[in-house]
Parts: C-alpha cells; sequence; structure tokens
C-alpha cells in the first residue's frame, strides 16, 4: 500500500531525534553562518540528504542467493590457518 | 604461461579463497594443513643492483633506484642525498606547504648512521615522505583533523615499520586531507598543499588527500612517500603530479596503525616517481602482518622487482611477459588533451609488445558504481567516529557533514550496499576481466570499492589558463594480487615514454605571496568528494 511521504518538518525532527538518542549535539554550531566551516543548517541539510540519497539503494533488489556480503576471506583463512595460494 | 593462463591464474586463487570458506564454514579442522602466510619478501631488495648512472648535479632528482646505485656503490652517501632535499624543504616548503612536520634533525641523525651501515638494500638511505595518517612513534599523528591534533603514537604503522627497516628515512609527515577526504588542508578547510606543477595556482587540484606526499615527491622534498586510498587518494594526487601511484589489492599492505576511514576500502601505498621505484616500495611493504586479518591468506608476494624488468626488441620494448590491456567503450571519445593522450597511450602499448582490445563495460555498471549505491558506504564513517561526533562535532571542522550524514544510514542501507559491492566484483571479475589482464579505467570508484589494484602514471601533459604544463595521468586496473601485471604494464610504458622524468619548475614566488592566507574549501566540497 502506498505510504504519504513524510513532510520536511517531519524529517527534520526525525534527524534531530536520532541525533539525541545518539548523544550528538550540533547546537553548539552557529545556527547559520555560511562564512563559517560548518553550521547547524547545513549540518541537518547533509543528514537530510544522505536519507533521500539511499532511497535507490533501498529499493534495489538483488537475489537473496546470491551475493553474501564478505569481500574478502582473509580473516578466515588468517584465523583458521589456511593458505590460498 | 600464456595470457589466458595468467587471467585463469588469477581468477582461480580468488576461486580458492571462496571456496576456503566453505571449507572454514564446514570445519576448521578440513582447512587446517596448510599454514603458510604471505610473508614479506624483501629479498628482491637486497639482490636489487639499482639503475647505475653518474651522480646528477642534483641529487633531488634521483629515482631511488638511481639513488640506490650510487649509495650501493658508495659515490654518494644517504646523508648527501638527505641533506640536499632538506636544501629544497628549506627554500621551497613555504610554498608547496607539503609537510605537516619536518623531522630534519632526527633524519639526518638516521642518515649517518646508516651512511656507515651495512647496505640493507635499494631502500638503503632513502629519504621517504609518510602521510600524517600513518602512526609514526614519538611524532605527532594529526590526519589534519582536530581530534588527532594532540596525538603522538608509541608505535609505527607497520608500513612505516618496514619502510624503516629496509632503511628508508622518514623526512616527514605530510599534508592531507582531514581525515583523509579531500586536497590537503587545515581541518577548517585552508588549503595547504599545492600542485608541484603550478606552485603560484592554487586552484590548481594537485588530487587529494594524500595530497603532500605527491607534492613532496614532485617538489623533489623527498624522494618517495606513502599514501592512503579510500577513493583515489594515491592514484589522484599520483595523475594530478606526474607520479606513479599504486593502491594495492586489499589486504597487500597492512593497515595496523593507520587512522581508519574505512574498514572495507582503505588501502595504503606508494605515490614514486617511476613504476620501478613503486615496485621497491611496494616489496617492502608487502606482506602478512599479525596485527592486521585483512592481510592473512593471500597468495604469497612475488618478486615486484622483476615485474618491471622490460624486454628490449631493438627500438621497441616488451613487458616481461605477455599482457592484454582492455580498452572501456568511449575511452578515447573527443577532442580533449586528455582524450589525445590517452589515444597515443594505446598506441605506445599496441607498438610495444602490449595486445590492446576492446571491452565492453557489465551491466549496471554505471548505477552499481555511483553515488545513488556508494552512498550507503557512509555508515562505516560513522561506525569508527561516533565517539568523536558525540565529543564535540567542530572537531570534524569543514569535513563534518560527510561524517554526521553517516548517521542516517539504516543497517538494511548498508548491507544492500555490501551486497551490492559483491554483484559489481563479480562483474569485475568475471565479465570485465573475461579476455584480459589489465583494464583501462576513467574512474577510480569501481576498484576501489571492490578492493582490486589500480595503478596511475603519467601519459602527458595539458596547458592551463597560464600556460603552465599540467600533467595528464593513466589510470589502469588489475584483478586481486595482480600488482605485477600493473607494474609490468607501467614500467613498459615508461621504458618508451619520458614523461615520467619530467620534474616540474622551482617555485618562483614573492615572500608576500609565500605569506599570503589561502582560502578556504567549502563543506559541499567535502561533500562532494566523500560521495
Amino acid at each position: 500500500m502506498p505510504t504519504t511521504p513524510p513532510s520536511e518538518a517531519e524529517i527534520t525532527a526525525l534527524v534531530m531525534t536520532r541525533l539525541r538518542m545518539l548523544g550528538v549535539d550540533i547546537s553548539v554550531l552557529p545556527a547559520d553562518d555560511p562564512a563559517a566551516p560548518m553550521d547547524q543548517r547545513r549540518a541537518l541539510s547533509a543528514c537530510r540528504g544522505a536519507m533521500a540519497d539511499t532511497q535507490a539503494i533501498s529499493r534495489y533488489v538483488l537475489d537473496a542467493q546470491q551475493y553474501p556480503p564478505i569481500l574478502y576471506p582473509a580473516p578466515l583463512t588468517e584465523w583458521s590457518e589456511v593458505s590460498g595460494d | 604461461m600464456t595470457e589466458e593462463s595468467i587471467v585463469d591464474t588469477d581468477r582461480r586463487r580468488f576461486l580458492t579463497y571462496l571456496s576456503a570458506i566453505s571449507a572454514t564454514a564446514v570445519g576448521l579442522s578440513a582447512a587446517s594443513s596448510a599454514p603458510a602466510r604471505a610473508e614479506q619478501n624483501t629479498a628482491p631488495l637486497a639482490d636489487f643492483p639499482g639503475q647505475p648512472g653518474k651522480p646528477p648535479t642534483d641529487l633531488t632528482e634521483l629515482t631511488i633506484a638511481g639513488a640506490a646505485a650510487l649509495i650501493k656503490s658508495g659515490k654518494i652517501t644517504p646523508l648527501d642525498l638527505l641533506d640536499a632535499q632538506l636544501a629544497r624543504i628549506e627554500e621551497f616548503e613555504s610554498t608547496y606547504q607539503a609537510f605537516n612536520t619536518v623531522l630534519a634533525a632526527e633524519a639526518r641523525a638516521r642518515a649517518k648512521e646508516l651512511s656507515k651501515a651495512r647496505y640493507r638494500g635499494a631502500l638503503h638511505g632513502i629519504p621517504m615522505g609518510v602521510k600524517d595518517n600513518f602512526y609514526t612513534a614519538g611524532v605527532r599523528t594529526t590526519a589534519n583533523s582536530f581530534i588527532f591534533e594532540n596525538f603522538v603514537p608509541d608505535y609505527d604503522a607497520t608500513c612505516v615499520a618496514r619502510l624503516k627497516a629496509a632503511g628508508a628515512i622518514v623526512v616527514g609527515k605530510t599534508q592531507m586531507g582531514p581525515l583523509a577526504t579531500t586536497r590537503a588542508t587545515d581541518p577548517l578547510g585552508a588549503i595547504t598543499s599545492v600542485n608541484a606543477w603550478t606552485p603560484n595556482d592554487i586552484s590548481t587540484n594537485p588530487g587529494g588527500s594524500s595530497t603532500g606526499s605527491a607534492t613532496a615527491v614532485a617538489g623533489r622534498l623527498t624522494t618517495s612517500a606513502i599514501g592512503t586510498q579510500t577513493g583515489g587518494s594515491i592514484t589522484n594526487p599520483a595523475n594530478a603530479q606526474n607520479m606513479t601511484g599504486l593502491k594495492p589489492t586489499l589486504g597487500r599492505n597492512s593497515l595496523y596503525g593507520v587512522i581508519p576511514l574505512t574498514y572495507t576500502r582503505d588501502h595504503p601505498g606508494p605515490i614514486a616517481r617511476d613504476a620501478v621505484d613503486a615496485a621497491i616500495m611496494l616489496q617492502a611493504l608487502a606482506g602478512a602482518d599479525p596485527n592486521d586479518p585483512r592481510t592473512g591468506g593471500l597468495p604469497r608476494v612475488p618478486n615486484y622487482l622483476k615485474a618491471t624488468q622490460v624486454r628490449r626488441r631493438g627500438s621497441r620494448v616488451a613487458p616481461p611477459f605477455p599482457l592484454r590491456l582492455g580498452v572501456l567503450p568511449g575511452y578515447t571519445s573527443g577532442t580533449s588533451a586528455t582524450a589525445v593522450a590517452r589515444a597515443a597511450m594505446l598506441d605506445t602499448f599496441a607498438d610495444n609488445g602490449v595486445t590492446v582490445v576492446d571491452v565492453p563495460l557489465p551491466e549496471e555498471w554505471a548505477f552499481l558504481t555511483g553515488s545513488a549505491i556508494t552512498t550507503a558506504s557512509a555508515a562505516e564513517r560513522s561506525e569508527t567516529f561516533l565517539e568523536h561526533l558525540r565529543a564535540d562535532v567542530r572537531l570534524f571542522g569543514v569535513s563534518l557533514s560527510s561524517w554526521i550524514r553517516a548517521l542516517f544510514v539504516s543497517g538494511d542501507d548498508y548491507v544492500k550496499w555490501l551486497r551490492t559491492r559483491m554483484s559489481l566484483l563479480r562483474k569485475v571479475l568475471f565479465e570485465l576481466f573475461a579476455d584480459v589482464d589489465v583494464v583501462v579505467q576513467t574512474s577510480v570508484t569501481p576498484f576501489d570499492l571492490v578492493g582490486c589494484p589500480l595503478i596511475g602514471f603519467p601519459i602527458g601533459f595539458s596547458s592551463d589558463a597560464s600556460g603552465l604544463d599540467v600533467p595528464i595521468g593513466g589510470l589502469v586496473g588489475g584483478l586481486p594480487y595482480g600488482e605485477e601485471k600493473l607494474l609490468a604494464l607501467a614500467a613498459t610504458y615508461q621504458a618508451a615514454t619520458s614523461w615520467h622524468a619530467r620534474r616540474p619548475p622551482d617555485p618562483v614566488l614573492a615572500p608576500s605571496a609565500r605569506r599570503a592566507a589561502r582560502p578556504r574549501i567549502t563543506d559541499a566540497e567535502v561533500l562532494a568528494a566523500s560521495l
């Protein structure tokens, strides 16, 4: 069933809630100062952007029997003294 | 060995590892009969004769191979070489800003010791720059971040320890993008290192994040250097500054004692003057490290120096073994200086014993390597640095966006990204390399994602707006543990061309210009470099 996209205010509230739960405080930054290296407005924008930017990968479907997420078996061979050569 | 069997051997090795996983899952005892590990193989360094020649007027021009022959024969001492470079540092470092820390006194003391010591091999007495994210015992290691501004490790990173054990002298810690992201800046984004080819024009990108390492070698402040690559940070600055940069396969070099950016995509490697020097460096660096499980269970370390011994055929050269170079669609399209240089590079290879063949891009290539997918990889960053985000977000300076946003990548998206990376790896191994040993690349992203090796090397020059020469670099990728083939390819090209031998002119800047404040990069630029 289609869902209603969240509003900007809801996304901002989600971001702020997550940051507070993690104990990350962005209030120490200037609120909105383009001349500063970083401000709260840009930090929030980056967080909202991450959620938007991961929509494509969240919708990408892979065969559940393919591509287990392990890149190289080095730790297994190292810790079990298996040589790959 | 035939061309086909070379490709098959690499693929077979990889499949052996996959089968090792299965064996381990069934029972560890089934896979415990072969305890061999990919130990270091430094014998080729001791045996290396160097590249004989007369001492040049300016010792800072020397490659490692050239200096090795002179040091081995006693025509120069390590102190002679070091002092020549320290003199350049004294004269030009205020312009280049390649270093965070220069260890002049310590380096001179070491050079004096080595000048009297038994010859150790090709790296004996060779001055070296070390990116400031490698731990150095008793020396500040900052990663150009407020987080580590007062961090003084009590041990050397394995890579640093191995270079020192081989006789190299650490001249200093080189500038970098904060936490290994952008071109070199201070933590608030103020630009530091310049491109050695355009020292007056700070806007010319010197490549990042191992910027200072490339600037130091290009500017002849040191003979060679090491950097790290997660998203092009060795090969990009090497390409930008006429260097040869090698990003080895994940696990080939130890990451123990390197400040992490990610745990699955960081790769330490050399930034050198040519392929032979890169081979010397890799020979010293590569091999299993008990402190880094990513280095275990891999193929043995080969003789990289042997791979750079090209064959002479009259006026032509050829690689030491057959090589098939794959060319991606559109690689030479257009009329830009880069397109022209790429076409000439392919002609050079074809004329000098390399088989050049077209290869198609696998399906979904752009999607799987694009930011729509790779953005989910950011979770690796936030996990590593969460305690610092909690402590004070201002510690991240201009780089905060690319770390704090990672807190909003969900666990399932991250796992999906790991699986898409496996999908991409399979396409690399079985489609891209179906019929070739090495493949040209136009972006670092695909091979950085899957951990396969890349080499960047000079292929020409273009002119910037001021008429100054700016290097053009080529980029070629290989199969896992295929560094030999990449080095052989680059060595063959460099035996047939001389781009790599060109050195930038000395900086000429008024003292007032040297002291002028340098502009800052923006957080948007940092974020763009992070995706």
